[in-house]
Formats: C-alpha cells, structure tokens, sequence
C-alpha cells in the first residue's frame, strides 16, 4: 500500500481536486470563442499606470459603464510608461492594436501623422468638445497637421509650486506676495541668506532636477513662455528658440543656478531625487505636478508620508507671473481610437463616458491626483472647498500644452531634451565660466537642428505647411 | 573549378555535417547584416515603417548626412561621442585586463579560504548592469556620494569633492563602474591561463635566480600572451558597442550623459532611432562596423602567431 503525503491523500480526490479546480478555472477565464458565443463583444482600453493601483482603479471607474452594456467585456490592459510609446507604435504599424488607447498629449499628433487613429470629429461635435473642455487642452485634440479632431483630453498634468510654510516664515516671505519673477528671486534670496536648517541641513531655496531627467523640457518651457519666447512660431512651422524673448527665459532659469539658489548638485539628480529631497526637508520649494499633494497626505502604510514635519507644513501655490506671462507647462493624457477597431461606436461610447462624465473625471482625478479637462468637475465641492485644490482650479487656466506638431516628438526626445541639458552643464560652469555666448552658441545648434527636422518632414508631406500656415496655434488664457 | 569540385566531393560529409551551422549563420548572421547594410541606403523613416526594405532608394544621402552635412541632427555630437568611446574602451579594456590579472596572480596564490575568496570576487561580474548603473549613479553624487565621502571625509585624499556626474569627469563616472563589473571576467580567464604554466618553468627560472618580476615579465606575461590577447580582443568589441551603463546611469532623460559622457552607441540610439531616421541610424552602426573590422583586422595582424597551436 502506497504511503500518501497528507497533500494527497488519495489519487481519486487528487483527481476529483483537479477536476474542479478545472471546472472551476473554466468558469472563470472564458475563451473568445465562449465569449462570441454568449453575445459579448471584446473592447480593449491600453492604459498606464496613471494611479497606485492602476488595474484597479480603472475596472472601478468602469463599472458604470459596464453595467449600462451588459452585452461589453472591458479589457484593461496596463502599459509601462517606458515601454507604451514603443507597444502602441508598433500595434499601430501592425494596425493590432486595441480600441481605445491612452495617449500623452504630445503623442497624438504623431500617431495621427501615422494615419493610426480614427477621427473623431463627430464624437467632439456631439458633446460640443469647444466648450466642455478647458479651452487650452484644444491644442492637443486636434493636432496642427491634421483636418480631424483624434483624441479627447483624459486627465491634466499641471504643475503648481510647493513651499514650505514654516521655512518661508523663519525666512519671513509672505507666499501671498510672490506676485511675478522679481518677487520670487528676492524670496528665494531671502531664504537663502536665512542659512535654515532641517535635521542639521541647510534647506536649500529651490530644487530643480538637471540634465538627466524626463523634465528638462517640461522644466524649461514656463520660463521661456514667461517672457514671451516659445519653442516655434506660431504656425509651428520654425523653431524660435534663438529669439530675445526665448533668449531671456533660458538666461531666467539658468540664473537660479548660477545664483545658487537651485543648487548645482540638484544638477546631478532627477525628478524623484529632487522630490525626495522635498520630502526629506532640504527644499524650500519645488515645482511638481499635482499627484505630490495625494502623496503628501498619504499615510506611510500606504506608500506616502502624510504627517510628517513636510507634510504638515506645505502650501501650494500658483508660479509667479513672467514679465509677459504667468504660464504653466500642462500635459496630461487624451483618449483616442484606434482606427483599426472593430467596435468604432462602443468605443466612441466609451470615450464619452471617461472624458465627459463629470463623475468619471472627479473620479479619476481623486485617486490619480491629476485634474479633469472637464471644466464642469471643477465647479465640485471636491475642488471648491479645499484650499489646496482650489489653488489647482485657478492654475489650470495658465497650462499650456505644446505645439501638436508632428514632429514634436523628435524635436523634444532627441534635441531639445539634449540641448537644453547641455545648458545645465554651462551654468553649473563645469567646463569654464559661464557666458552667454556659450548658451547662445548651445541654442543655435537645437535650432538648426530643429529647423533641419522641420524641412525634412515638409520634403515628405508638402501638403501639411499650408495646413499648419493656416492655423494659428491657440494662445492661453492670461 | 575541377579542384573545388573534387574537394567538395571528397569531403562530402564533412560539408554536410558543416551544413546545419552554414544556414543557421546564413539567416541568423548574414541576412540580418545584408539587411542593415541596405537599410543604410533607404530613406527609411517615420513615415515609411512599414514599407521596411522598399523604403526609397536614397543612395548615399544618409552616409552624407551623417559626414558632412553640419546641419543634420543626426551627426549632432557624433566627434564627442567617438572622442569619448575611444577613451572609455582604451580605459576599460586596458583597465580590466590589469585588475583582472592583479586578482588572478593573487588568487593563484596557496592561501586558506582561496576558494572563497575566489568566489566572492566573482559577485561584480554578476550584478545585473542596471544594478551597477543605478548603484553608481548615486555612489558618484556629490555632496552624499559615497565616492567623495571616501575620497575626502575618510582618506582625505582631496581637500574638495569633485562633481563626477555633469563636466569632463563624467567620462570616468562611466568607465570605473565598467571595470568594476568586467575585471572578474578576465580573473577568471586569466587565472584559467595561469594554471595551464607548468611548475616546473617557474622553478627552473628560481634556480637560475630569477627574480619574482623577471618570472613575471619573460614567463607568466608571455605564456599567458593567447589569454590576454583574447581578452583584448573581447574588450575592444564589447566596449565598443557598450550602450547599457550609459543608459541605466543617464537614461532618465535622452539617455544622454553630456558631450563628456556620450558614446557611440547612445549617440546612434538618440540620434537616429529616437528621431525615427532607421536609414541614417542604419548607415551610422555600418560604418562603425567597417571600424571594427578595421581594428580586428590590426589585432589580428599582430596577435595571430599568439593564436596558433604550437
């Protein structure tokens, strides 16, 4: 007689164990086969990993929508931020690629360059796309070199200055008074000069990352659009960054190292590295996107550091106003479809129901931290009655998306990201003294390259300069 | 004709068995390299993915492109990137073939724990590279790296901490971490070399009272001349394409470390495949490959009596 482990006590109930876990297991994963056969239709949404849980919290935001189609099985599929533009690029070459797919704001244009998306005029027309949404999330719904509306903004990623309220009075600077760019250089200064310390360190006034990081566009762009520079012209057609007004953006930034009131080792960090560095006390302050106030109050046990000396002394605010504007870089995701879908009115459905549905943006909103492109959501209670959302209400109106140009994404990976990199290098004087020469000498390269890419897709797609001529690229509220 | 005729028929079944290992390298070597080569004469871009090789014909425009036209983003920073690869695989060829060979006369040695010790040495080599890349990355910060709390606070070697992640020193920044991953490699290889000496030659040379640097420099460097050649050979052509260090210590922007730090490799992936310009990126990685075999050719030429049997 065989000797049965305890795991197994007879090979009949192994065997009967298996059976059921197999019913069982059947029960649960059904084939696309079983699925046509019960009536239900397939539609799958590519996300990323836009909040902590994402799988989870998209099923929970779906679940109106499932209950309204019965007869529709959601697919959601999670993508790696690092890894999506590649898998979505590829799926639409291959034209095997899901129905509704999220995309950053600068990739639309690109994607709809690639003939990849459905246009979706009709869907904009429908919930009336010009007034629903917060008129300076336009830009990117409908790219510059294209005659449709293909995608709907999703989510904003805007991003507001944090302080610490209790440096900024040892330092005595009132936050309220930093009105425009002077205010702000002589409170940092003021906070400097102050020499505040947290655990033994000396806090430092500002914190930007430097070369090797996703931001230095990101990071560039409101000082370049506060003195009335800009990357290109108005019809996106030239690059621009060598004019005065540009010209004295980048002198703006780059004076925050060279006046040390950014540190030139913040140079060597990137984005996480410079928030932790906010978390731990050793900034003042630091501009990041609006997830950092869920993080913020977050208890430890769930990944954040609410209740710490940080947390509980934070304020947020809107950056100060540039000599010619006070603007904020804005992006964010859109949905859009692809043009490969076999379900084009499901998932025109389910784009509604995730762009326009109040409850959906709020939704969303609450457990990623990012805000609404309904302009309705921020008439909420969610965002009037918190003091810190409401400062996120007013400063969605000064975002600013970049110019949906289909070569924005060569333009901002390879050249600008490189270029203006190049420049922290200059300020941090690590390979001689700084002098304006040096960065003009810098900028005139990222043109010449900018241009030169320009010309190269116009020589492949002529019939696109006219377009864009005729368009002119759509200013943000002041 | 009739000669080659007659040996492909007397060797018949030596060339079938040869057969398998032709094809296998027919498509999985020899196509794929036509296929980049050709690539390197298309206009293959954004726009024209899906036509892959009947993209247009664009001749010798890319190879132009990437030479003489000072205005193509594609060539920007290409003389930093070659400055500084040849820097960086002199440094960390050189560099690990002497570390290697440090540790591997060290643990030829008769010690207690040698099996240990030899072991443990190996645990570099089998840190994955985006490990190492990020482990670095924060051992070379300025102010909190570990590098320059050693450097100054401990040994007090440097009255200043050097900034290693921005400026010229980057180029270092990148090279140390390499050797450190690599040298257990050519310890081992070495060490192998070193076993196959016979005894016998060292103590001949001890009678005839040789020092221990004269048994070093006419027995063990000699002899061990196949080991290290090979390991000259394999730093030059690994280092060459090195991509992964740069990209795990640098990769959270453009992947790009400065024009102090950019390599060839990084510069072909940023310049030519994030700009969506697979012909240029094409034309740039077939003339680093004439490069190469330019350089394999030289090593060759100098090394091949090291390579024969005896």
């Amino acid at each position: 007689m065989p000797v049965l482990s305890p795991l197994f006590p007879s090979s009949k109930l192994t065997a009967l164990a298996l059976a059921g876990a197999a019913l069982v297991f059947s029960g649960c994963q059904k084939t696309p086969k079983q699925e046509a056969k019960e009536g239900l239709t397939e539609l799958k949404i590519w996300v990323m990993p836009n909040t902590p849980k994402p799988q989870e919290d998209m099923d929970s935001l779906l679940t109106g929508f499932r209950n309204g189609h019965p007869g529709v099985k959601v697919t959601v599929s999670v993508l790696d931020w690092s890894s999506a533009w590649t898998k979505i690029t590829t799926a639409s070459i291959a034209g095997d690629g899901p129905d509704v797919v999220q995309l950053g704001t600068t990739w639309c244009s690109s994607l709809t360059d690639l003939g990849a998306l459905l246009p979706i005029d009709d869907v904009a027309g429908e919930v009336d796309a010009s007034s629903v949404f917060l008129s300076n999330t336009w830009e990117a719904i409908k790219p510059r070199a294209s005659e449709h509306v293909t995608s709907l903004p999703w989510f904003l990623d805007v991003r507001p200055m944090y302080y610490r309220s209790d440096v900024f009075a040892k330092a005595k600077v009132d936050p309220k008074a930093i009105e425009n760019w002077s205010d702000y250089v002589a409170a940092l200064e003021k906070i400097k000069a102050a020499k505040i310390k947290h655990n033994g360190e000396t806090v430092a006034p500002v914190g930007f990352p430097g070369k090797n990081d996703w931001n230095v566009v990101h990071n560039f762009a409101p000082w370049i659009w506060g003195t009335g520079g800009d990357f290109l012209d108005p019809t996106g057609t030239k690059c621009v960054l060598d004019s005065k007004e540009s010209m004295e953006g980048i002198a703006f930034f780059l004076g925050l190292v060279r006046k040390g009131l950014n540190p030139k080792t913040n140079l060597e960090k990137n984005t996480a590295q410079i928030s932790s560095e906010f978390d731990a006390g050793r900034l003042a302050s630091l501009f990041e996107t609006t997830t950092k106030n869920i993080y913020l109050n977050l208890p430890p046990e769930q990944g954040g550091i609410g209740n710490s000396p940080v947390a509980r002394n934070y304020g947020v605010m809107v950056p100060p106003a540039g000599p010619k504007h006070r603007t904020v870089f804005m992006g964010g995701s859109q949905l859009a479809i692809f043009k490969s879908t076999a379900q084009p009115e499901l998932a025109k459905e389910l784009l509604k129901y995730l762009t326009v549905d109040k409850d959906q943006q709020l939704g969303y909103a609450r457990v990623s931290g990012f805000l609404p492109a309904l302009k309705t959501a921020f008439d909420d209670p969610w965002f009037t009655q918190d003091e810190k959302r409401a400062v996120f209400k007013e400063l969605v109106q000064f975002g600013r998306i970049y110019p949906s140009v289909p070569y924005w994404g060569e333009m901002e990976t390879s050249i600008l990201t490189k270029g203006l990199g190049n420049l922290f290098d200059i300020a941090a004087e690590v390979n001689g003294p700084y002098s304006e020469a040096a960065v003009k000498k810098e900028v005139d390269i990222m043109v010449r390259e900018i241009n030169s890419v320009i010309d190269q897709h116009f020589q492949n797609h002529p019939e696109h300069r006219a377009l864009m001529e005729s368009r002119v690229a759509s200013v943000p509220a002041e | 004709m009739k000669k080659l005729f007659h040996t492909l028929r007397k060797h018949r079944v030596a060339y079938l068995f040869l057969l398998p290992t032709l094809l296998g390298m027919l498509v999985l070597q020899i196509l794929p390299l036509a296929q980049g080569l050709y690539l390197g004469f298309l206009r293959s871009r954004k726009d024209k993915l899906l036509d892959y090789l009947a993209a247009p014909w664009a001749g010798l425009e890319n190879y132009r492109n990437v030479l003489l036209n000072p205005d193509s983003p594609i060539r920007s920073g290409l003389w930093d990137a070659l400055r500084n690869t040849i820097q960086y695989t002199i440094a960390v060829t050189i560099g690990t073939l002497i570390v290697g060979l440090l540790a591997a006369l060290l643990v030829n040695r008769e010690f207690r724990g040698r099996s240990v010790a030899r072991t443990l040495m190996l645990f570099p080599w089998i840190v994955p590279t985006y490990v190492v890349g990020l482990l670095w990355g924060f051992m070379w910060q300025k102010e909190v790296g570990f590098v320059n709390i050693v450097l100054v606070d401990w040994l007090h070697l440097l009255n200043f901490k050097p900034t290693w992640l921005i400026g010229p020193n980057t180029i270092w920044a990148i090279i140390i971490p390499t050797v450190w991953r690599q040298w257990p490699f050519s310890m081992l290889m070495l060490l192998a070399g070193l076993q196959n000496i016979p005894r016998d030659v060292y103590e001949a040379a001890h009678i005839d009272g040789a020092s221990p640097w004269q048994s070093f420099r006419h027995i063990t460097w000699p002899l061990l001349r196949p080991v290290w050649a090979i390991l000259l050979l394999h730093g030059l052509i690994f280092n060459v394409y090195s991509f992964n260090i740069v990209i795990m210590m640098f990769g959270n922007g453009a992947g790009f470390p400065g024009k102090n730090g950019d390599l060839l490799m990084t510069n072909i992936f940023r310049n030519s495949f994030q700009m969506w310009d697979f012909g240029s990126g094409a034309a740039m990685s077939s003339l680093l490959m004439l490069g190469m075999v330019t350089v394999i050719f030289v090593w060759y030429r100098a090394f091949k009596d090291s390579l024969s049997a005896r």
